[in-house]
């Protein structure tokens, strides 16, 4: 724990391009950073983010005379790839597109504007050291792939063929999983119109051959603790527990048939020639159906879990269908189905099934008598059908996600766990919060009450403060809440893959196996330097913990997204766990001691930008603190400078790793430092959630609310303090709320305590 | 009057603040608490809360001074008594924690260096050893090597009566002898694994191409790059984004696709294994696997890669041309930021400038010398190991939909135009309005499968555009909840769990769905469209429907021409998408719709999946 105090190094770079010269007076910029900021070394250039002046800064950097370069001028949005170059810690103060594209040229507003955005720079360097790796040791690059059906096979290989080790855990003896036991596959491969071979003995052969693959079969996973490098995880089977060390996990567990009380109605496993589609599976490989020449496919759509895998029940009945009439072409095949959801390039196999004498009947089936009589609401006709001498008549069954192991118990400590925090039903609200439909609000209070609790115990039982589960969203679906990043679950390190993930088609699933292994390697190679995942992807600070002023309080250990942090068993003090954080700082601003911190980012730094910002604040001006979500808001704030919109100048803007990061100390200082208004702008929080560290936005809502109370008992209003969504294409928006803000505050009056 | 007194309500506030704790911590280190540590950071921030609380009394004080509190002083030396219990507890706990406390489980530290000569053969060996002693020891089916066990197979577990139900307490307590176990593993896994990063990411000197910067495009480039692999990505277009980047809203969740691409960018900027060429295509492919050339064309920005977008160049000129961004439906200065949230943050001229008078008047404006208007297109070659297609898609021409009359009315318009009407950066400023007059639509109808689904247009099913229309519905009634809008319709085909997000909109009373492929659109009267058709459920009513703006859900063409010329083409279906193909031959792969109709979310996935397969084909697999 050797640990080199770091001197700081600091010098003012004034770039005084893009026009920032001609509206700030950049000497008198230059003589108050020399004067009251006390950084002697200012140079100023037309332009520090190429050539000479970029030089300039790198050879400062060289000489050892500089090691953080606070750089006026645009904003850290860009130029990012130039500044990462010059070889130390960059500060940027953004006074181009939240300055002089904002304001007016020439002005004592803007002036001071500047001034100030430059002192908080300059702060920020001062309480700011460059992050150092958290460890430079071993790390683990095996990969621990939890299921042997076609997703965990195929993850296998192909993990395999990338250069890692893989352990597979099959919880049965053998490999395969269903797909193994499909006749024929619905074609995922050019032309798409018939079905093909099963490619699964196939991979199975692949994956028994491979030195690099290990397969463990009746074995399930214990225990798992530790994280991305380095989970611990005990698998145990009937001969015993063993621990071994991964670098990161695949869950492709699968899935398990689903039929409902409306499906039973048809008659399965009663009425004789009745049989689900996973039964008929087994017909056609055993050829068993011979004297069957009218059949009948049943696509029901009754609740959600058979809604959500109708994508692959179509397209399993078309394959069937298919299959008879190629078997024998006198066999007449109907499927009856309600919206036909062959998306995609299935079109292709559903309009070969129809070319092939494949009868597509949609309606809703009424009856089905003892004798296979069936009787179709035909919806296109508006009559009801008897159609009779039917053979044999197949029921698709739906998929539930096996984001729990249901051999198990179910723990009391992971029942709340299980429980989606999104609502697939919640009413649609727009960005600006407007309900769409009050009613709407009824329908889906209904819809709530009906969500499916997964059954069963936990699958990799996570040792994690946060409970035992891979958290899952509405009908147990262990899937990402991100269109664009597929693969982000909220455990660092464990990509889930196949139909855990959603229904998809084992030929789907082949697909998504792929994806999965690329993230689990990228995983395992960022945890191997040290840096972080997504979205952070390469950062290398991560949070120190004061522990010598820690009060136990767990606010941490509660309210990280990711579970990162777990309380030690014994002394109860919050242990992080490095590669597990995603670096969002949601600890950090849960901490009521502010003892958690990082290198670059950290509760006195911040607070000290927000006493810089209103520093030289005459008694008669406001101030406004906005405290920014650096993802979203505070590029919506640097576009509406793109969009030359005019701004308040009294907005003194501080970006955030994630408003969950903020904490109320800097509520406080900034109250006590004679700020006006404090405006919090996040991410949209609740069902659809945009924030891309899951709770962040939320739990600020939340913090802030508490920030009431305390403002009336210092004599103040609760209107100071607000928070506010904003959606990254608010830049006009964003600007309207904060010049209303700042009327708002204008009326109010000024802060009591200004000028202390 | 029941004023609590200063040190309630101090106490209280402390509460409220959750500062409780730390203000007696804080009075503890005020009292000459000593900290045993020597973490510079402690002391900073202990000295900067004493400096708080010492701010944070003063205020209090001159607050209950300015409300005339006679019983400070008296509350005061309460409170300094109470501080001083208070500051003894607290020492002697720290005193306790001090010795407690113990830095956070340290990772397993490197072991004896290994021998330099065949380490990489050695690591792989003693892993498949490791591996096939773990599953030995588990009575597991071990492929592969069945080389002697080594030391690295833990103690088996005895089975005995600690094999204890979880507790339930927040982290499973282990009894020492599991923890033994546990410790023995992780001791005997250190000498796998430390080494490993030689053979999981090893070295390559192939590159590669991902071909088309849109959001599967970026997916794919920056999730290999961030893999530890050199990539380059071709863009097309001046910015990165693609069709994407255009669009308002995602569905289901209705949030932006510029957050995404935000995060991506951020992540594009940090990395530096990935190289971005903008407005650049690929002309010409040869070779194979691990070794393709690629002749490239870059077409001239005319400002150069200097450009710190100060806009200047665009200020100086007042003559515009079609805003391509916004699919023509408005217009933007000849030179250029494309769009606000553009990237890379750099301006771009029209080639239609070069040689007027504009063209001079904007190399006047650069006063840091970056329009060079003498830029001509380039030609380059790359030497990459694998390529991957990620061209993305065209809408289908809506002019081709001659029953549709596209072209005979301003307010029959096409899906990803009805995007940038709703978009805050779009030629509205995101107020969907009738292109004809400006004014506010009442009813609007979507018609489904417009090109897609038929064999005189697109035969497949261009899957996007069902979910796309309901989002268009949500658009509409989010803006005017008066409106009404019809979703003419063959089957509504919500995928798997975007169901849910169809049962939402079905839900609100004013979006109807009509099964019916509308038979043809005409003009009325008041020059509002006419839909003609047959309601295929029920009586069957043929409909002649008046509305204020028609919405064509138009289907996704893939980009890449079908026919190119290049020596070695990726292969494809017939209809021009790129298929990957099983073929261990192949280093060309698909990512996005390139490769098929997909959302955004299996474009991202297959995104994913062919970094996967490109990082295979450069490691030589």
């Amino acid at each position: 724990m050797s640990e080199e105090v770091f001197e700081h190094k600091p010098a003012a770079y004034l770039c005084g391009g893009c026009g920032i010269k001609d509206a700030l007076d950049m000497d008198a910029l230059e003589t108050a950073i020399t004067g009251g900021m006390m950084v002697s070394n200012v140079k100023q250039s037309d332009a520090f983010c190429s050539g000479k002046g970029l030089e300039t800064i790198k050879s400062d950097m060289k000489s050892g005379d500089v090691n953080q370069a606070i750089v006026a001028g645009c904003s850290p949005r860009v130029m990012v790839q130039e500044f990462n170059e010059v070889g130390g810690q960059v500060f940027r103060a953004n006074m181009r597109e939240q300055v002089i594209w904002q304001q007016p040229a020439n002005n004592e507003d803007t002036q001071a504007l500047a001034t100030d955005n430059m002192r908080m720079a300059i702060t920020q360097a001062r309480k700011s050291e460059p992050p150092q790796a958290h460890w430079d040791g071993a790390t683990s690059l095996k990969l621990l792939v939890v299921g042997g059906g076609i997703t965990g096979l195929t993850a296998a290989r192909e993990a395999s063929k990338t250069g890692a080790q893989v352990v597979i855990v099959e919880k049965t003896d053998k490999l395969g999983g269903w797909a193994g036991k499909w006749s024929k596959f619905i074609p995922e491969n050019a032309p798409y119109r018939e079905p093909e071979d099963n490619p699964v003995p196939a991979l199975i052969a692949e994956v028994e051959n491979d030195d690099n693959i290990t397969v463990l079969f009746d074995t399930i996973v214990d225990r798992t603790e530790g994280g991305p490098g380095e989970f611990s995880c005990r698998l145990k089977n009937g001969s015993g527990t063993n621990w071994d060390i991964y670098g990161a996990v695949v869950l492709a567990t699968g899935w398990r048939p689903y039929t409902s009380e409306d499906q039973k109605k048809f008659g399965i496993g009663e009425t004789d020639g009745v049989v689900t589609d996973i039964e008929m599976e087994e017909k056609l490989s055993s050829g068993d159906l011979k004297d069957v020449k009218n059949i009948i496919f049943i696509i029901p759509g009754d609740s959600d879990r058979m809604v959500y895998s109708s994508g692959v029940s179509d397209k399993v009945a078309i394959k069937q269908a298919l299959q008879m009439t190629q078997a024998d072409p006198d066999v007449m095949a109907y499927i009856i189905h309600e919206d036909f959801r062959s998306h995609g390039l299935a079109e292709e196999f559903y309009r070969h099934a129809q070319e092939k004498g494949v009868i597509f009947q949609r309606g809703e089936v009424k009856s089905i008598s003892s004798d296979r009589t069936v009787t179709v609401d035909d919806e296109l006709l508006g009559l009801e059908i008897p159609m009779s001498g039917i053979d044999l008549v197949v029921v698709s069954t739906g998929m539930v996600p096996n984001s729990t192991n249901i051999d198990l118990e179910a723990t009391e400590r992971g029942a709340d766990q299980l429980k989606s925090d999104i609502n697939p039903v919640a009413p649609i609200f727009t960005v600006n919060g407007t309900q769409v439909d009050e009613d709407l609000a009824e329908t889906a209070a209904d819809a709530e009450a009906e969500e499916t609790i997964p059954e069963g115990g936990p699958l990799l039982n996570l040792q994690y403060r946060q409970g035992p589960h891979v958290p899952v969203l509405a009908n147990g679906f262990a899937d990402s809440h991100y269109i664009c990043f597929p693969y982000e679950t909220r455990r660092s390190g464990i990509y889930t893959a196949g139909p855990v993930r959603r229904a998809m088609t084992a030929s789907e699933a082949i697909n998504d196996a792929q994806g999965a292994v690329l993230k689990a390697i990228q995983a395992m190679r960022q945890a191997n330097e040290a840096k972080a995942v997504h979205p952070r992807a390469g950062d290398l600070s991560f949070p120190e913990f004061g522990l010598d002023i820690c009060t136990k309080c767990r606010r941490c250990t509660v309210e990280c997204p990711f579970g990162a942090i777990d309380e030690d068993p014994e002394t109860d003090y919050p242990v992080v766990n490095p590669t597990r954080c995603r670096r969002c700082g949601t600890c950090m601003g849960a901490c009521p001691v502010s003892t958690i911190s990082f290198k670059n980012y950290n509760p006195a730094q911040v607070s000290d930008m927000v006493a810089a910002g209103t520093e030289e604040c005459p008694p008669d001006k406001p101030r406004i603190l906005v405290l920014a979500c650096e993802n979203d808001a505070y590029p919506a704030m640097d576009m509406a400078g793109i969009n030359r919109l005019e701004a308040s100048p009294y907005m003194r803007v501080i970006p955030v790793r994630c408003l969950g990061s903020v904490t109320l100390l800097w509520v406080k200082t900034a109250l006590e430092k004679g700020y006006d208004g404090i405006m919090l702008l996040g991410c949209k929080s609740g069902d659809d959630y945009q924030c891309h560290f899951v709770k962040g936005s939320g739990i600020a809502q939340e913090r802030m609310s508490k920030v009431g109370d305390t403002l009336r008992s210092m004599m103040m209003e609760e209107e100071r303090v607000q928070v506010n969504e904003i959606a990254i294409a608010d830049s006009e928006r964003v600007t309207q709320i904060l010049n209303n803000f700042g009327k708002q505050i204008e009326d109010i009056g000024l802060n009591p305590f200004k000028g202390f | 009057m029941q004023t609590p007194g200063f040190l309630g309500t101090f106490i209280k506030k402390s509460e409220d603040l959750n500062i409780r704790k730390f203000t007696d911590m804080k009075i503890c280190a005020m009292s000459g608490g000593k900290n045993t540590k020597t973490d510079p950071l402690y002391n900073q921030s202990a000295r900067y809360w004493v400096w708080q609380f010492e701010v944070w009394i003063t205020m209090r004080m001159e607050a209950f001074c300015m409300a005339g509190d006679d019983d400070l002083e008296d509350e005061f030396a309460a409170f300094e008594r109470e501080a001083k219990e208070a500051a003894a507890k607290a020492q002697e706990e720290m005193a306790k924690n001090a010795k407690k406390a113990e830095p956070a489980a340290e990772p397993v530290a490197a072991s004896d260096e290994p021998e330099e000569e065949d380490e990489f053969a050695a690591f792989e060996r003693e892993a498949r050893e490791a591996a096939a002693a773990a599953a030995s020891s588990m009575g597991g089916g071990a492929s592969g090597g069945t080389s002697s066990a080594t030391a690295s197979s833990a103690p088996k577990a005895d089975d005995k009566a600690d094999e204890e139900e979880e507790d339930d307490t927040p982290v499973g307590v282990l009894s020492d002898a599991e923890k033994a176990e546990r410790d023995a593993a992780q001791a005997a896994a250190v000498k796998t694994i430390n080494k490993a990063s030689k053979a999981l990411f090893g070295a390559t000197s192939q590159t590669i191409l991902v071909v088309g910067g849109g959001i599967a495009g970026v997916t794919a480039a920056i999730e290999a790059a961030e893999t530890g692999y050199d990539v380059i990505l071709l863009e097309k277009n001046s910015y990165l984004g693609g069709r994407v980047t255009r669009l308002n809203r995602y569905f289901p969740k209705l949030c932006h696709p510029s957050c995404g691409l935000e995060i991506n960018y951020q992540r594009i900027k940090n990395n530096r294994n990935l190289k971005v060429m903008t407005m650049t295509e690929v002309v010409g492919v040869s070779g194979a696997k691990g070794d393709y050339k690629v002749k490239i064309k870059t077409a001239p920005r005319f400002i150069d890669e200097g450009c710190n977008g100060c806009g200047s160049c665009s200020n100086a000129v007042e003559t515009t041309v079609d805003n391509e961004y916004n699919y023509g439906m408005d217009q933007i200065k000849a030179v250029n930021l494309p769009h606000e949230h553009a990237f890379p943050m750099k301006y771009v001229m029209s080639p239609d400038v070069i040689g007027t008078d504009d063209a001079d008047k904007i190399k006047e404006a650069c006063t840091s010398g970056h329009v060079d208007l003498e830029a001509t297109a380039t030609d380059g070659d790359l030497s990459v190991g694998a390529i991957i297609w990620a061209t993305g898609w065209t809408p289908y021409d809506s002019n081709k939909l001659e029953h549709y009359s596209y072209s005979h009315s301003a307010d029959i318009i096409n899906n990803v135009e009805m995007e940038r009407l709703a978009s805050p950066d779009g030629p509205t400023n995101g107020k969907i309005l009738k292109p004809s007059d400006g004014k506010e639509p009442k009813r609007i109808a979507m018609i489904q499968c417009a090109g897609s689904r038929d064999i005189n247009h697109l035969p497949y099913c261009s899957m996007i555009c069902c979910l796309a229309s309901l989002k268009h519905a949500a658009y509409v009634r989010e803006q005017y909840p008066d409106a009404e809008v019809d979703i003419y319709y063959i089957d509504i085909r919500a995928h798997d769990k975007m169901s849910s997000f169809y049962e939402r909109v079905k839900r609100d009373a004013k979006v109807n769905f009509i099964k019916s492929k509308p038979g043809h659109i005409t003009i009325g009267a008041d020059g509002r469209p006419l839909i003609h058709g047959e309601n295929t459920i029920g009586d069957r009513e043929i409909y002649d429907e008046a509305y204020d703006l028609v919405v064509l859900a138009t289907g996704m063409e893939p980009s890449l021409p079908l026919e190119t010329d290049f020596e070695a083409a990726p292969e494809r279906d017939e209809y021009g998408f790129v298929i990957n193909g099983s073929d261990s031959d192949n280093g060309q792969f698909a990512a996005g719709v390139a490769g098929g109709p997909f959302d955004v979310a299996l474009s991202t996935q297959t995104a994913t999946a062919s970094a996967l397969k490109a990082i295979q084909a450069v490691r030589g697999n």
